[in-house]
């Protein structure tokens, strides 16, 4: 029966860490254990370590303590270095509405803000030795994890997908300077046949990618923090994936476009050939006659 | 009184040339230099378009990759006090 009852009790000890391993992170009992799990995609790994002696954790008190605020430290800076990195990129925008784009750098200014007044606190707590506030403040590095995990792909998708859109655009003028040539050559008597049909194709691809980029920014601009809800999380999750593969569909269009304008340009250099050597033909032709 | 012409001929001369340099030098009016570039339909234009998509592209390259490293990100294991 004591079996039956330790066994009940281990497997529920396994299951909260596997569903649940931010607030896993928060369990500390005896003994070691090591929590392994997948959420969507984003492998998240916790660590309980050992409180089983007293003297023991007294005995490595100091050493617990600097390790600790070592390890936060590095997290901390990890999302900083990468949310300024990121904030950089919002400034190199082009296509983003102005009011998006300010939401979007004020969210990312709010982490780095939030961040930095962290790693403070923690900073004191590990000056003052105060492990109860210093627990807290770790805890909340994972709390706000979740943030940190839906911030960064948002905004990344989001300048991806700006990006798509200044390209297309690009491609758009480009594709105004081949119509015109096209129907140069036309003119002159070229064939222009397979580019008429590159340009049909470069046309097509670069309005999907437009569109395809549209709907990524559309999709994750309204994604809001989880706030522990599992429900929403999965959501969330499940949007940015969505909008990541639009993003990869929109890149793949601008590439088939770039190797539709490779072949018009071949076409052009071919018929600057071949228009002058029918003209030269012709002018010779007539001459003779 | 000969001299005092030829004085203000020659200022004058001198006062026509170099604002008829100046304005030959003054920078062209940038919306007028754009659009003359966006008509510009050469094989230098084309080339040049197509660098910019291409240096653009390799953008979008990075940008993805930032996607997929924001999607698949591990954080620092924390110390459990």
């Amino acid at each position: 029966m004591k079996f039956k009852l330790f066994t009940v009790a281990a497997g529920m000890l396994v299951l909260s860490g596997t569903v649940l391993p931010v607030f896993a992170a928060e369990t500390s009992l005896g003994g070691d254990a090591n929590v392994k799990t997948n959420i969507g995609g984003v492998h998240v790994e916790t660590e309980m370590e050992a409180t089983a002696s007293a003297t023991s954790s007294m005995k490595g008190h100091d050493g617990l303590i600097v390790r600790a605020k070592s390890r936060a430290d590095e997290e901390i800076l990890r999302r900083i270095n990468a949310l300024q990195k990121l904030d950089d990129r919002m400034s190199g925008m082009q296509r983003l509405s102005g009011d998006e784009m300010s939401r979007l750098s004020d969210s990312i200014k709010a982490q780095i803000q939030a961040m930095t007044n962290l790693q403070a606190k923690i900073t004191t707590d590990a000056d003052d030795n105060a492990t109860s506030a210093m627990k807290i403040d770790i805890k909340s590095i994972a709390d706000s994890y979740r943030i940190f995990m839906l911030v960064m792909p948002q905004a990344a998708i989001t300048a991806a997908a700006d990006r798509v859109m200044s390209i297309a655009s690009a491609m758009s003028d480009l594709a105004a300077k081949f119509q015109t040539r096209i129907a140069t050559a036309q003119s002159a008597g070229a064939d222009v046949s397979t580019a008429v049909t590159a340009l049909a194709d470069f046309n097509a691809k670069v309005a999907d990618a437009n569109v395809q980029a549209q709907a990524a920014i559309s999709e994750v601009s309204t994604l809001t923090p989880d706030s522990g809800d599992q429900a929403k999380l999965q959501t969330n999750l499940a949007a940015l994936k969505d909008a990541r593969a639009k993003v990869v569909a929109a890149q793949k269009d601008l590439n088939t476009a770039r190797d539709d304008a490779k072949a018009i340009i071949k076409v052009f250099a071919s018929a600057k050939v071949n228009v002058h050597a029918t003209t030269t033909a012709s002018t010779t032709t007539e001459n003779d006659q | 009184m000969w001299v005092a012409i030829i004085a203000i001929v020659l200022g004058g001369a001198w006062w026509l040339s170099s604002s008829s340099m100046q304005q030959a030098q003054a920078p062209g009016n940038g919306s007028a230099a754009g659009t003359a570039a966006a008509n510009d339909n050469s094989d230098a234009a084309i080339d040049q378009s197509m660098a910019n998509i291409d240096a653009q592209l390799n953008g979008l390259s990075s940008d993805t990759v930032t996607v997929d490293q924001s999607m698949n990100d591990q954080p620092v294991q924390q110390q459990a006090l």
